[in-house]
């Protein structure tokens, strides 16, 4: 072989092996990559094949129906067929609509709105077209399922409250999952899935809407049902029991239509269990469960009476004289003695300004229990200087003012009891004693809520525990300290004496001659009333108006005159009940409110039970009623 | 040399080894029928047998004969490419003309190209190897020859069988002895050639290339190849889902599963273990060629061998990068287990035609 030869050979073996370790190289290489995709992200992959094969057809629980204390139903169920679009999958909507229509009529309202949500992100939210369909609409759309690509009949439960107008605000609503809401829960891609928006169907709903179930199939790369892999039944929602009485509710209800805006409530002093809760004006919730059309939603929001607004726990007013009630506990447990007197002649100056009482010539001399039959200012104004507004606060929180009481309902508000504080931090100023004299008349910056007001009585005539209001029962592990005399609240840690005097002056303002209630007492005495009227200004009457005569309430316009308010317990010997009532623009709480509360109470106390063992009573305290 | 003495040095190994990755390749279209024989898995076994029939006759004949025919083996190759472009019987498929239809046979004349070039490369390179003065001559010989079909594969338009056989010749060049600095400028004119190349290319072949840069952004378009073969490989595990089990593949998530994408299904199925496992049997598969070059004496048979190993080598790693998203998806089998008969074919004849160098290692092959 010539020497060129064997060079040629070397070139070559080398180049053969480059060659070779370079294929090796390069399929480890692979390997490598086979290894990271295989076991490294597997599990990655995994899911996704696994997302890819199964198709999961969610199965909806049903809603826990709500009962009242006597096992009436206030809120269930009832199944029906709907007509859903779902607008991001249609082609033509036009079309459909036409297609449709020949099935079954659709509002023209109906297909403007379809048009304008499939412009926004509310195309991916199932449109619910029409409801309730008959069996025979069903059928002939289900026939026609091939051109009508993205109808969709669903079967879902109806949510009915057959009550209507008269438990709105406690029992609330349900209404599809909002823009916002929907991503929260899968369940709430459900076409026809309702979630609570209100009342108890907001507050209880997670235990009221259960879990949903599932069924696994498995599809292939068209989306087609292969086989069902996996069910999983749903949960259904429990049911919830309130401690509401539909018949007292139902009385109250009726007996308000008469008023413009009000609210009322009754609620057990010992437990805090509300029987009754009523604002006026009011609304139908089985139309937003149906999915309320644009005209009953546009007279219902743009109502200036607020009906969507529940008064008793959102609704802020001055609470006027009832606020007394909470100026004299403090004034007792300062050591005021009951004798404490003053002398009314009408009004008093501090500093340049006049403060008036409402009785314009005066009450002359009175004592405690004599300034709270009679609502005496003057006397209030008086107490309140020596006091000052910080023991004032203290008490007026004792009582449940000033903030929230853990109510089991949404959007309750706190109110407001003002201090120093406050009033530096929120507006700016310093506080006067001027401000000292107003809260002392519940004027001023003081703000409660008729929920707030009837738990004042309440934790007065139970004793002075710090009673808290819920519209569910009391759980009976709670509830059995009573049959001990006991109860499951704090107590406030005021004197027995203080409250047993408290109640003595509540009790004269109904049923004594010269007490600002007394038109509206209840003749029998097992039953009789005790409480505190409220006439809350809702203008500022200047110097000049008081110089040429105070305008009668009556000939103001409505929006300017008084609040109209009352708050009490029943019955005086051995208090069960306790109630409130915020008549708006009432007038006078005496004429106008306090004859409300006067028929709820004596209706609870005729038709309710309590739902536990009643305490029993110390002697000593029925010996003051 | 008698028939006795060529079967005495017949290369079993390599026999067996592409035996073995045939029968993987049954398999796995047994499954994707789902789990028939028909339309593919029959088809294929019947293919692997009548293609040991063919290594057998292509061994048979003496090398001498080979090495005379293979100009005249391009010259007919470098014809029928003309023909596919410009004759009126050609078939058009998929947006290309790449078969020709001879009335008896439909052909695809680039997979008959891809031997009958390394053949005449082979012989080029025979012919020239001692003269290290001719160089730039053979090079313009050898350039030319390689230029022409890979410019008409590429007018078909065929990117990836393009590709293929322009980088095979460069491996038979390199193999041949050609000087590395002719290597270096040709790779630096490659890459300043890429921007042409780009606008050279079709609309479709450019979104390839996208999608395979970023396969993520449109699953359901061209990268959806990619995304649920990615699938199917990765929830495989280490041991698969079980032969016949394949989710990705048995509910049709996985295009073309019986061709481009058998891989991710066959490792979709058996796992890494089973994914390896093959990997491994092509390595062994191209570590028999080497072996097989590195013994042979004629540079005819050593650029012969290493040039169709190559060819093989491109086809196992661009299938197999690009079913686990390290390459764009160009059309190209998996050789031995992907359904497809032109390239069984062109395979058995690349072994054959190892095995045939094998057999005749010894050989003193001179100019004619």
């Amino acid at each position: 072989m010539p020497q060129q030869d064997l060079s040629q050979e070397e070139i070559f073996s080398r180049r053969a092996v480059i060659l070779g370790s370079a294929q090796v190289a390069l399929l480890t290489a692979l390997l490598g990559r086979l290894g990271w995709l295989q076991l490294v992200q597997s599990s990655h992959y995994q899911k996704l094949s696994e997302r890819n094969r199964t198709q999961v057809d969610l199965l909806p629980p049903a809603r826990g129906r709500i009962f009242d204390r006597n096992g009436q139903e206030l809120a269930l169920n009832l199944s029906k067929y709907n007509l859903y679009i779902m607008l991001d999958r249609v082609r033509d909507l036009d079309a459909m609509v036409k297609a449709l229509r020949e099935i079954t009529p659709l509002e023209k309202e109906v297909v403007e709105e379809m048009h304008e949500n499939l412009k926004t992100s509310r195309r991916f939210i199932p449109f619910a077209a029409r409801r309730d369909l008959s069996w025979a609409v069903v059928t002939r759309i289900e026939a026609r399922a091939a051109d009508l690509k993205g109808a969709k009949i669903n079967l879902s439960d109806q949510r009915i409250y057959p009550f209507r107008n008269t438990l709105a605000h406690i029992v609330g609503y349900v209404s599809r999952p909002s823009e916002r809401e929907i991503t929260k829960h899968p369940l709430y891609y459900l076409p026809g899935f309702m979630v609570g928006k209100s009342g108890v169907e907001k507050g209880y709903e997670e235990s009221l809407r259960g879990l949903g179930g599932e069924t696994r199939y498995e599809v292939n790369a068209r989306g087609q049902k292969v086989s069902e892999v996996a069910r999983i039944s749903p949960q259904h929602g429990r049911e919830l029991w309130l401690s509401l009485d539909v018949r007292l509710q139902s009385l109250i209800a009726k007996k308000l239509i008469a008023e413009k805006r009000a609210a009322a409530v009754v609620l057990d002093i010992h437990t805090g269990e509300i029987v009754a809760a009523v604002s006026t004006p009011s609304f139908d919730p089985n139309l937003f469960a149906q999915g309320i059309d644009r005209a009953s939603w546009k007279s219902i929001s743009t109502n200036p009476h607020y009906p969507l607004t529940n008064k008793v726990v959102s609704g802020a007013y001055a609470p006027g004289s009832i606020f007394k009630t909470a100026v004299m506990l403090a004034a007792l447990e300062k050591g005021f003695p009951v004798s404490t007197r003053h002398i009314c002649h009408g009004r008093i100056k501090h500093g340049n300004r006049w403060f008036h009482c409402w009785r314009r010539g005066g009450h002359g001399s009175v004592a405690m229990i004599d300034a709270m039959r009679e609502s005496c200012d003057v006397w209030f104004y008086k107490v309140a200087l020596a006091l000052g507004i910080s023991t004032i606060s203290k008490y007026a929180q004792l009582l449940g003012y000033g903030h929230k009481l853990n109510l089991d309902l949404p959007d309750e508000k706190a109110g407001l009891v003002p201090s120093k504080a406050w009033k530096i931090r929120k507006i700016g100023r310093p506080w006067l004693i001027s401000d000292t004299l107003l809260s002392a008349i519940g004027q001023g910056y003081v703000l409660a809520t008729p929920l707030q007001m009837a738990v004042q009585m309440a934790r007065i005539a139970n004793g002075g525990f710090a009673v808290e209001p819920r519209v569910t029962f009391l759980p009976d592990s709670r509830k059995r300290l009573f049959a001990d005399g006991k109860s499951p609240f704090r107590p406030l840690g005021v004197e027995k004496s203080s409250l047993m005097l408290l109640r003595a002056g509540l009790d004269e303002v109904v049923n004594h001659p010269a007490g600002t209630a007394y038109k509206a007492r209840i003749h029998v005495p097992a039953r009789a009333m005790a409480g505190k009227t409220g006439t809350a200004q809702v203008r500022r009457i200047s110097t000049k108006e008081r110089q040429g005569g105070i305008i009668h309430n009556l000939a103001l316009p409505w929006l300017k005159r008084d609040h109209a308010m009352f708050a009490g317990f029943a019955p005086v010997s051995d208090p069960q009940w306790a109630a409130a009532i915020v008549v708006e623009h009432g007038g006078s709480g005496g004429a106008v409110a306090a004859p409300y509360v006067r028929d709820f109470l004596d209706y609870a106390q005729k038709i309710i039970k309590p739902s536990y063992q009643r305490p029993t009573v110390e002697p000593t305290e029925e010996g003051i009623g | 040399m008698t028939i006795y003495r060529k079967l005495q040095n017949f290369h079993f190994a390599l026999l067996a080894t592409m035996l073995a990755i045939g029968t993987i390749g049954v398999t796995m279209l047994y499954s994707a029928a789902p789990n028939a024989w028909q339309p593919w898995a029959g088809a294929h076994a019947t293919r692997l047998f009548v293609g040991v029939l063919l290594i057998i006759v292509i061994v048979a004949i003496d090398i001498k004969t080979w090495f005379r025919l293979s100009y005249l083996f391009y010259a007919v190759a470098l014809l029928l490419l003309f023909a596919t472009l410009y004759a009126p019987n050609n078939v058009s498929a998929k947006g290309g003309t790449r078969w020709l239809d001879l009335s008896v046979v439909v052909l695809q004349p680039s997979e008959f190209m891809k031997v009958a070039l390394v053949m005449a490369l082979a012989r080029l390179a025979n012919n020239n190897h001692s003269l290290r003065a001719r160089q730039i001559i053979y090079l313009f010989a050898a350039t030319l020859m390689l230029a022409t079909p890979v410019v008409l594969v590429l007018k078909q338009p065929d990117l990836g069988t393009g590709l293929i056989l322009l980088m095979t010749g460069v491996v038979a060049l390199f193999a041949s002895g050609l000087r590395v600095v002719f290597f270096l400028i040709g790779s630096t004119a490659t890459l300043l050639a890429v921007p042409v190349l780009w606008n050279f290319m079709k609309p479709y072949q450019q979104q390839r290339v996208v999608s395979f840069l970023n396969p993520e952004s449109d699953p359901l378009g061209s990268s959806y190849h990619i995304v649920q073969s990615k699938i199917a490989l990765g929830s495989g595990g280490l041991f698969g889902k079980g032969l016949f089990q394949g989710t990705q593949g048995h509910l049709n998530f996985l295009p073309e599963k019986h061709t481009d994408f058998i891989f991710a299904m066959f490792a979709e199925e058996l796992g890494f273990f089973g994914g390896s496992l093959l990997i491994a049997l092509y390595v062994l598969l191209l570590s028999l060629c080497m072996g097989i070059a590195l013994a042979t004496k004629h540079t005819f048979g050593r650029v012969l061998c290493l040039g169709l190993a190559a060819n093989l080598f491109f086809y196992i790693f661009i299938n197999l990068g690009m079913v686990m998203n390290l390459l764009p998806v160009v059309g190209v089998p998996l050789p031995l287990v992907s359904y497809g008969g032109s390239a069984m074919m062109t395979v058995m004849i690349s072994i054959g035609l190892i095995i045939n160098v094998y057999v005749h290692r010894k050989e003193w092959l001179d100019r004619n």
